[in-house]
C-alpha cells in the first residue's frame, strides 16, 4: 500500500510530537518541582536568617509563648536533640482549618535563648505543588492539541497550495499520450524542485515526440518510396506478358507476382493509413449517410461473395447521418466486409444489418471464436496463409476509437459477429 | 498523337513508352521538372503523364505552369502519393485523372485513350471497328447496326479489351480495371470469367467475329 507523501510526513510529525510530549511532560514536572523545592528552601533560609538577625537578639524566654501564639509558620519549640544544625524535610501536618493533612516543607535548626537550647521551626505550605501538576497537564494538553491542529492545517495548506504544481504535473504526465500531439501545460511554480521536474519531463517528452515523429515520417516515406519500385515491377510484369509464347506455368508465376505486388501495395497503403490515424491527420469531417456508404460497398463485396459461393444477405433499416471523414468510413466498412468475405468458406453466409446506429456484420466461422486480445493488434493473423495484411482490424479499431464509437466482437451460434455502434452524440 | 512521360524512374518511363508506342502513340520522356517545363514550352502534347515526386521539385510545379498557359487538358497524375488531399490538389490544379502507383500498363493505356478520345472526337465520340460501333456518350454498343444490350461492366470490359488491342491482359489487370478504386480489395479474380463469358456470348449472338481470344491460364486478348 502506498501513502501520499504528505500523509507520511504528517505521520512522522505526529509521532515526533507525541514523543516530545511524553518526554517533556514528566521532565518539566520534575524540573518545576525541583525548582519549586529550591525556591521553598531559599524561602525557609531567608525566613531563618531574618529571624536570627531581627528577632532572636530580642526574644526572652518569657516571650516564647507569645511568639508562638502569633507566628504560625515560624515557631520556637523544645530542643530536638537529634538536630545539630539546619535540617530541611517534608512533613504532613494537620491543618486545623481545613481538617486535613497538608504537605509542608520544614526547616529545623537549634537555637539558644538566654543560654538555654531551643529549636527553631520554619515551615511553608506546599499545597501549591498539586495545583502546579494540574496546571502543567492542562497546559501540555493544550499545547499538544494546538500542535496537532497546526500540523494538520499546515499539511493541508501545503498539499493544496505548495504541492499543487506537483500534483498537477503528475496528473498531466498520467494522461499524456504520445499520439495525441498535446504538450502538457505546466503550472507556474517558483519551487526549484518542481520546475526542475517539469523541465526534465518536458525534455523527455520532446525527445520522445521527436523520435515518434521521425518514426512516423520514416513509415510514410518508406511506404511512398516502395510504391515506385512496385510500379516498375508491375510494369515489367505487364511487359513480360506481352512477349508472346507464355506457357501456362509461366503465366501462373506472373499471376502470383501480380498478387504480391497488389498485396505489397495494399500493405503500404494500410501502414500509411495507420500512421496517419496515429497522427490525427483525419480532422476534416463531413456529413455522411452511413446507409449510402454501405450500399456502395455492398454492391462490390456481394459480387466477391457470389464468386466464392457465399450467401450474402443485407438489411438496412437506418437513416443514420454522421459527421466523419468519408475515406475513413469507407475504409472501416470495406475492411469489415473484406474480412468477412475473405474468412468465410464456400457455402457459408454473410449477414449485414444496419439498424439505427448499429452496424452488425456476422459471418460463418470455422467453428471457434477469435482471440479478442489478438485480433486488433497489428500483423496478427488467424490464418497465416491468408492474403490479408494483418492490419485490417487494427485499422477498424483505430477508426472506431478515433471517433469514440464502439466496436464489439462476439461469437454466437458458430458466427463471428462484429458490431459497430456509431455513437453520434460525441460528435454533434 | 504525342505523349509526354514525366517520370524520374527511368525503367518505368521506358516500360510505359514501349507499351504506349506499340498502341500508336509517340512518347517523349522527361525526368526532371526543368526538363519537363522545357519540353512543354516547345511542343504540344495530347496527353501528359505526370509523376509528382521529381528530383528537382514537385510535379505540381509543372501542373501550375501548364495551367498558366491554359494547357492542362490531358494531364494524368501517376503518383506514389495516393492520398485524398493529393488527388484533390491535383484535380484542382487542372489534372484530368489520377492513377496511383503501382498500376497496370493496360490500365494506363485505357486512361490515356479516354483522355485522347475526349480531346480528339470532341462531340462525336463514336469508335467503330469492322462490324462494331461503340458510342462513348451513350455508352452503348452496336454490332452490325443492331443495338446490343450490355451491362455496365460488360461495356467497360469491351472498351478496355478494345483499347488494349493485341495486348495480353491478365485476369488481375481486368479485375482491377472493373473494380476501380476498390481494386486492391480483391481477393479473387474469378468474377472476370463470368463477365467475359457473358460478353463473348452476347457478341456472338449478334454475329460479331470472335475477336476476344482466351489464352488459357494467361489471360485475354483482343485480336484484330
Amino acid at each position: 500500500m502506498t501513502n501520499k507523501l504528505l500523509d507520511k510526513t504528517l505521520r512522522y510529525y505526529i509521532v515526533f510530537a507525541l514523543l516530545v510530549l511524553i518526554i517533556s511532560a514528566p521532565m518539566s514536572y520534575f524540573t518545576t518541582l525541583w525548582m519549586y523545592s529550591g525556591d521553598t528552601r531559599h524561602t525557609l533560609k531567608i525566613s531563618k536568617r531574618a529571624f536570627f538577625k531581627y528577632s532572636l537578639p530580642h526574644i526572652k524566654e518569657s516571650d516564647i509563648k507569645v511568639w508562638n501564639s502569633m507566628n504560625w509558620n515560624i515557631r520556637i519549640i523544645d530542643p530536638q536533640p537529634q538536630i545539630r544544625h539546619d535540617s530541611i524535610f517534608n512533613q504532613m501536618i494537620l491543618d486545623t482549618l481545613e481538617h486535613e493533612d497538608q504537605p509542608y516543607r520544614v526547616l529545623m535548626t537549634p537555637i539558644r535563648i538566654e543560654k538555654k537550647p531551643y529549636s527553631l521551626l520554619v515551615r511553608v505550605n506546599m499545597i501549591e505543588s498539586e495545583d502546579l501538576v494540574r496546571s502543567i497537564v492542562w497546559v501540555f494538553t493544550g499545547i499538544i492539541l494546538l500542535l496537532f491542529a497546526g500540523l494538520y492545517f499546515i499539511t493541508r495548506y501545503l498539499s493544496i497550495k505548495l504541492w499543487k504544481p506537483f500534483y498537477d504535473s503528475l496528473a498531466q504526465i498520467e494522461h499524456f499520450e504520445i499520439d495525441k500531439n498535446i504538450q502538457p501545460q505546466w503550472l507556474e511554480t517558483n519551487i526549484e524542485e518542481f520546475s526542475r521536474l517539469n523541465q526534465s519531463v518536458n525534455k523527455l517528452i520532446e525527445r520522445n515526440i521527436a523520435i515518434y515523429n521521425s518514426q512516423q515520417e520514416f513509415i510514410e516515406n518508406a511506404a511512398h518510396e516502395l510504391q515506385t519500385p512496385l510500379a516498375v515491377f508491375q510494369a515489367k510484369l505487364d511487359t513480360l506478358l506481352q512477349t508472346g509464347n507464355i506457357t501456362i506455368a509461366q503465366a501462373d508465376i506472373i499471376s502470383f507476382l501480380n498478387q504480391s505486388v497488389t498485396r505489397l501495395s495494399r500493405l503500404n497503403k494500410n501502414l500509411l493509413l495507420l500512421s496517419k490515424l496515429d497522427h490525427n491527420h483525419y480532422t476534416e469531417n463531413e456529413l455522411l449517410s452511413v446507409p449510402e456508404v454501405l450500399k456502395r460497398q455492398i454492391d462490390f463485396f456481394s459480387l466477391q461473395a457470389e464468386a466464392k459461393e457465399i450467401q450474402f444477405i443485407s438489411l438496412i433499416d437506418s437513416q443514420l447521418t454522421i459527421s466523419a471523414n468519408s475515406s475513413l468510413i469507407e475504409v472501416l466498412v470495406s475492411n469489415l466486409l473484406l474480412n468477412a468475405v475473405r474468412h468465410t468458406e464456400s457455402s457459408g453466409c454473410i449477414d449485414l444489418k444496419m439498424i439505427g446506429s448499429r452496424l452488425i456484420l456476422s459471418n460463418t466461422s470455422r467453428g471457434e471464436a477469435l482471440d479478442e486480445s489478438k485480433i486488433y493488434s497489428r500483423f496478427s493473423k488467424v490464418n497465416p496463409s491468408s492474403q490479408g495484411s494483418g492490419l485490417g482490424l487494427s485499422i477498424v479499431k483505430k477508426i472506431v476509437n478515433h471517433y469514440n464509437w464502439k466496436l464489439i466482437y462476439k461469437w454466437e451460434n458458430n458466427l463471428h459477429l462484429f458490431e459497430v455502434v456509431f455513437d453520434i452524440q460525441e460528435k454533434f | 498523337m504525342k505523349i509526354l512521360i514525366i517520370e524520374d524512374e527511368r525503367v518505368l518511363a521506358e516500360s510505359i513508352e514501349t507499351y504506349l508506342s506499340e498502341s500508336g502513340f509517340i512518347c517523349q520522356i522527361a525526368s526532371t521538372v526543368s526538363d519537363a517545363l522545357e519540353k512543354i514550352s516547345f511542343y504540344d502534347y495530347e496527353c501528359i503523364l505526370l509523376d509528382l515526386m521529381l528530383p528537382d521539385g514537385d510535379g505540381f510545379k509543372v501542373l501550375k505552369a501548364l495551367k498558366q498557359d491554359a494547357k492542362t487538358d490531358g494531364v494524368i497524375i501517376i503518383s506514389a502519393k495516393d492520398m485524398l488531399a493529393t488527388r484533390i490538389e491535383g484535380l484542382n490544379l487542372g489534372a484530368d485523372d489520377f492513377l496511383a502507383k503501382p498500376f497496370h500498363l493496360s490500365e494506363l493505356l485505357a486512361r490515356v485513350q479516354a483522355i485522347v478520345r475526349r480531346k480528339m472526337f470532341n462531340g462525336i465520340p463514336v469508335i467503330s471497328f469492322n462490324e462494331i460501333e461503340i458510342d462513348l456518350n451513350a455508352k452503348s454498343v452496336r454490332v452490325n447496326h443492331k443495338d446490343i444490350d450490355l451491362t455496365r461492366k460488360e461495356y467497360d470490359l469491351l472498351l478496355y479489351l478494345f483499347g488494349n488491342k493485341n495486348k495480353v491482359l491478365s485476369k488481375a489487370a481486368i479485375a482491377e480495371h472493373l473494380s476501380g478504386d476498390m481494386a486492391d480489395m480483391l481477393d479473387s479474380h474469378d468474377f472476370v470469367y463470368a463477365h467475359m463469358k457473358n460478353l463473348k456470348k452476347k457478341l456472338n449472338e449478334y454475329g460479331c467475329a470472335d475477336y476476344i481470344k482466351t489464352l488459357y491460364g494467361v489471360g485475354y486478348k483482343w485480336q484484330g
